[in-house]
């Protein structure tokens, strides 16, 4: 069986079938709550913004004409909702010292992570990100784990190209330094003891 | 310098996907789906911002003006008249001459009409998408 489209599920739902949502909801519920939690950092906070995108996409799911993708579309929502949630809050504003990156540390740094278990290694990345602005966090998550072309993040966070581009290579080194300096000291301790 | 970009690159690909996604509660569906199921979704039909009755209207009108213009102009021009006589319309014995103003006025007009129709629709159908 052929495995049902975005646009399947929102003919019928446009068509009266409220439960045909329930299966939009369940593919992106996970990448939807991962972008709001990675602008929020807090997780309680990202699933109600994550519910409130839901809501508003399904009420704003008549106008969908299709023109760009429904998860385009979806995670611009998710992106808006988060800023608004944010824009109550105070912002913090985080900055990290960017130096060169060296070649052969690229490599050090891919082995020192090797030594991290599964889940720990994410807890490290997690914090490591959280370490970033708000934005350059969500660019990295869709650009490297949605994998998503340059020019459907510009349409998502609502920036040019170029900026888009810009931002990405200086998150890249930003949170290789940041990584650098939490998982150097576990390496040098693991290359002690062999 | 390409090759460090190349690596820095992958290397935090890498680290994106291992990282993973995060995982909403086990309610997160119920929640959403009991509050859209109170809500009814509409498909919006999109009506063109002229109707086809208001293009013959327009259409009509521009014909009559120009034929009104061209048979009943007293002749003044700042550029002289192009005389289409010659070319296609002598066998039938009919005069026919537009005023170069005109030709240039409505060259003009129709330019700026097709941008602004464009520049619209661009813009309409940007704020309806959202």
């Amino acid at each position: 069986m052929i495995p049902k489209t975005d646009l399947d599920y929102i003919e019928q739902i446009q068509a009266g079938n409220v439960h045909a949502y329930a299966m939009l909801v369940s593919r992106y519920k996970n990448m939807v709550f991962t972008l709001a939690f990675r602008l929020i950092k807090n997780k309680e906070d990202a699933e109600e913004v994550a519910q409130d995108s839901f809501i508003k996409a399904y009420r704003a799911l008549g106008s969908f004409k299709g023109s760009s993708k429904f998860s385009t579309w979806l995670y611009r929502i998710v992106y808006n909702t988060s800023l608004d949630y944010l824009k109550k809050r105070t912002r913090v504003v985080l900055s990290t010292h960017i130096d060169e990156v060296n070649e052969a540390d690229i490599g050090k740094m891919q082995d020192a992570m090797s030594y991290l278990e599964a889940e720990e290694k994410k807890q490290t990345i997690e914090k490591a990100l959280a370490k970033l602005p708000e934005d350059e966090r969500v660019l990295l998550t869709l650009f490297y784990f949605e994998e998503l072309s340059l020019k459907e993040v510009a349409e998502i966070v609502g920036v040019s190209y170029e900026n888009v581009k810009i931002k990405l290579h200086r998150s890249r080194k930003k949170l290789y330094h940041i990584l650098k300096n939490v998982v150097e000291p576990i390496y040098l301790n693991h290359g002690s003891k062999r | 310098m390409e090759a460090k970009d190349e690596k820095l690159n992958a290397f935090t690909k890498e680290i994106i996907q291992d990282a993973g996604l995060q995982v909403p509660s086990e309610d997160f569906l119920k929640h959403v789906m009991a509050e859209v199921s109170k809500e009814k979704v509409t498909k919006k039909v999109y009506k063109p911002l002229i109707s086809k009755v208001g293009w013959m209207l327009i259409g009509s009108l521009f014909v009559v003006f120009t034929y009104v213009l061209t048979r009943f102009s007293l002749g003044f021009s700042f550029f002289g008249n192009w005389n289409l006589t010659s070319l296609w319309v002598e066998k039938y014995k009919i005069t026919f001459s537009i005023p170069t103003t005109y030709a240039y006025s409505f060259a003009f007009l129709l330019v700026f009409v097709i941008i602004q129709v464009y520049l619209f629709s661009k813009r309409f159908s940007k704020s309806l998408d959202r």
